[in-house]
């Protein structure tokens, strides 16, 4: 009875308070063991020295010592980082191109649609790294059958455009994005998933109006389209940040995970937090540029 | 005015005949580009060894044989293998599904002080990448302490076992849980706030409610969740070599499937085409029980994406 009273006590608001903390419960307890705790020691692994011994953990205080390692010392890391840096950041401007244009595309009517978007959403399915370079197998099978014809690789193209004059670093750019068309294509399942979604979105009226107004489809799709859709163009934008910065083949992760079974748990925490630190820089600065623009039903 | 004809004729053929026959040449190379490996995957992984090496076989093997699968099952331990990811997988994702949503839904609904904190938690819980936290999660998982049980046993080891990412999943963590968190508060948000009004003038108390009234009206986006949590952990290899590295699932078979190949094969050097029939037949084993499940709900999994449209 006197806990019957105590709750009559508690003030809506607090009732609300303690119901919400009950729904959260499960995650808080989650996101202190599994999130904020090891947070914390990766970041601490960084300045300490540390052995695995039975039972545990031992670190050692050290100071400065495993970054100076690390970024100072070390004649490729630096190096490796920028490179990485640089590479995802290309991928994911044509990750993002590539995905809105294939989903304008799906969004349209035409013959064995259900079939095509089944395709698209392979990527989806089989999304692993792994596979991606199990998949590119192809390439070593046909050099052991001497056939120059493989679908990955612009040779061919390269040698036509430099007969035709062109300079040689431009060929050498185009011909990687070229050699990228795979990876792009593969890494974009979700994306052009949630841009789909994103279009089907848009209210038809509009479309109506503006044709009734007498603007183009092209007109349209920047005045119409883009905008309603731009709050789907941050979230992926977002999305594809971190999964191409953190994807099983950019070369930091693969160090880190390198370090990581070599036991080197100071190096691969520094590697990783001053990688992540990047990243989560770029991240904000993309969300704080990108939130300006963004349409917002509520305004 | 040859010029004036051509843009009126021109503007109608490419909206009426030239676009739509560009836009097939388009898909098409996308969908090819998609289907490819998959069909070199099985063209490669049913031949026979003698064809192997025979150039005039290009995609239809003359000597159909099932001896690549048979060695990569027997090596992978495929029942066992299949098993183990399945109870992980499936396992994880349901736990995801609903701890998530209870999450997600105190996030959406239940105003409190240091809310938008704990939620920019959850979006951190989605940019910091698995392996930067990996290592005190795997030193957790070697030693683990259960609650007060532990004051008397001491540490148990849960490596190799799927408890890791049960535990993780029941406490709304783990692989990609922050992004699902985020799913299901923007559904909730935009769910019409007069249901559960409705429900509180009926009887029913903050969690009847959640039971009763909003996870009924969800189930669209929970299959969504469900799909995703499920591909997301069969496919992971990087929290699987660290907290599985040592036990049989078909996505640590997957990480070490080409040392496996080379290896059985004596050296891959020495016949590296038999080697990468091995590789194919292995990696079609393992993503094959993902395209079953796949050819079967991916028509609801496409349509609740667009339905629910994730982020409102």
């Amino acid at each position: 009875m006197n806990k019957r009273q105590k709750r009559r006590g508690l003030s809506y608001a607090g009732r609300r308070t303690v119901n919400g903390l009950v729904f959260l419960s499960p995650w808080l307890i989650g996101v202190t063991a599994f999130f904020v705790y090891p947070f914390i020691s990766t970041f601490l692994y960084m300045f300490h020295d540390v052995t695995l011994e039975p039972g545990g953990m031992k670190m050692e205080f050290t100071g400065l010592k495993n970054l100076q390692e690390v970024f100072i010392n070390s004649p490729t890391n630096v190096r490796m980082i920028t490179e990485a840096l640089a590479s995802s950041f290309g991928t994911v401007i044509l990750i993002m191109l590539f995905s809105i244009f294939a989903a304008v595309l799906l969004n349209q009517k035409f013959h064995g649609r259900a079939v095509v978007r089944a395709i698209f959403a392979l990527p989806i399915i089989v999304s692993s790294g792994i596979l991606l370079s199990v998949f590119k197998e192809d390439l070593f099978v046909r050099s052991i059958q001497s056939d120059p014809s493989t679908i990955f690789q612009s040779t061919a193209l390269q040698d036509m455009l430099q007969s035709f004059g062109l300079d040689v670093t431009l060929v050498q750019s185009i011909s990687d994005m070229i050699n990228r068309i795979m990876d792009i294509v593969w890494q974009s399942g979700v994306q052009i998933l949630l841009f789909l979604a994103a279009l089907q979105s848009v209210p038809r009226v509009l479309y109506e109006v503006s044709s009734a107004e007498g603007a183009t489809t092209w007109q349209t799709f920047w005045k119409v389209t883009i905008p309603l859709i731009s709050p789907y163009i941050l979230l992926n934008g977002l999305y594809s940040i971190i999964d191409s910065f953190t994807f099983y083949d950019n070369p930091v992760m693969k160090e880190v995970m390198n370090q990581f079974n070599d036991m080197n748990y100071e190096v691969s925490s520094a590697l990783s937090m001053v990688y992540f630190a990047i990243v989560l820089v770029i991240t904000l600065a993309a969300a704080g540029l990108a939130s300006r623009h963004v349409y917002s039903a509520e305004k | 005015m040859t010029g004036i004809r051509w843009k009126v004729v021109g503007k109608k053929a490419v909206q009426k005949g030239l676009w739509p026959l560009i836009r097939f040449f388009i898909l098409f190379g996308i969908c090819f580009l998609l289907v490819y490996p998959l069909l070199f995957m099985i063209s490669s992984a049913f031949r026979s060894q003698e064809d192997l090496w025979d150039p005039s076989v290009v995609w239809i093997t003359r000597h159909f044989s099932l001896e690549h699968f048979k060695a990569m099952m027997e090596f992978i331990d495929f029942p066992e293998a299949l098993r183990n990811s399945i109870l992980i997988s499936v396992g994880t994702a349901l736990l995801q599904t609903g701890s998530c949503a209870m999450v997600g839904y105190g996030f959406a609904r239940f105003r409190f002080k240091g809310r938008e904190g704990l939620f920019v938690l959850v979006l951190l819980t989605i940019i910091v990448p698995q392996q930067t936290i990996l290592n005190p999660i795997f030193m957790m998982f070697r030693f683990f302490h259960i609650p007060v049980v532990s004051l008397f046993t001491g540490s148990v080891n849960l490596l190799n076992t799927p408890f890791p990412y049960w535990i993780q999943g029941l406490l709304g963590s783990g692989i990609r849980a922050g992004l699902f968190i985020f799913i299901y508060r923007q559904f909730f948000r935009g769910m019409p706030q007069e249901l559960e009004e409705a429900a509180m003038i009926d009887g029913c108390n903050a969690y009847s409610t959640f039971l009763r009234i909003m996870l009924p009206s969800s189930v669209m986006i929970m299959v969504t969740v469900f799909m995703f949590s499920l591909v997301w952990h069969w496919n992971d290899t990087v929290t699987a070599g660290v907290l599985s590295a040592n036990s049989k699932t078909l996505a640590v078979a997957l990480t070490n499937l080409r040392e496996m190949a080379y290896y059985m094969t004596g050296g891959g050097d020495e016949n590296p085409m038999l080697t990468q029939a091995r590789v194919q037949a292995g990696a079609l084993l393992a993503i094959l029980p993902m395209l079953i499940v796949f050819a079967l709900g991916q028509k609801t999994f496409t349509e609740s994406v667009e339905r629910t449209g994730i982020v409102g």
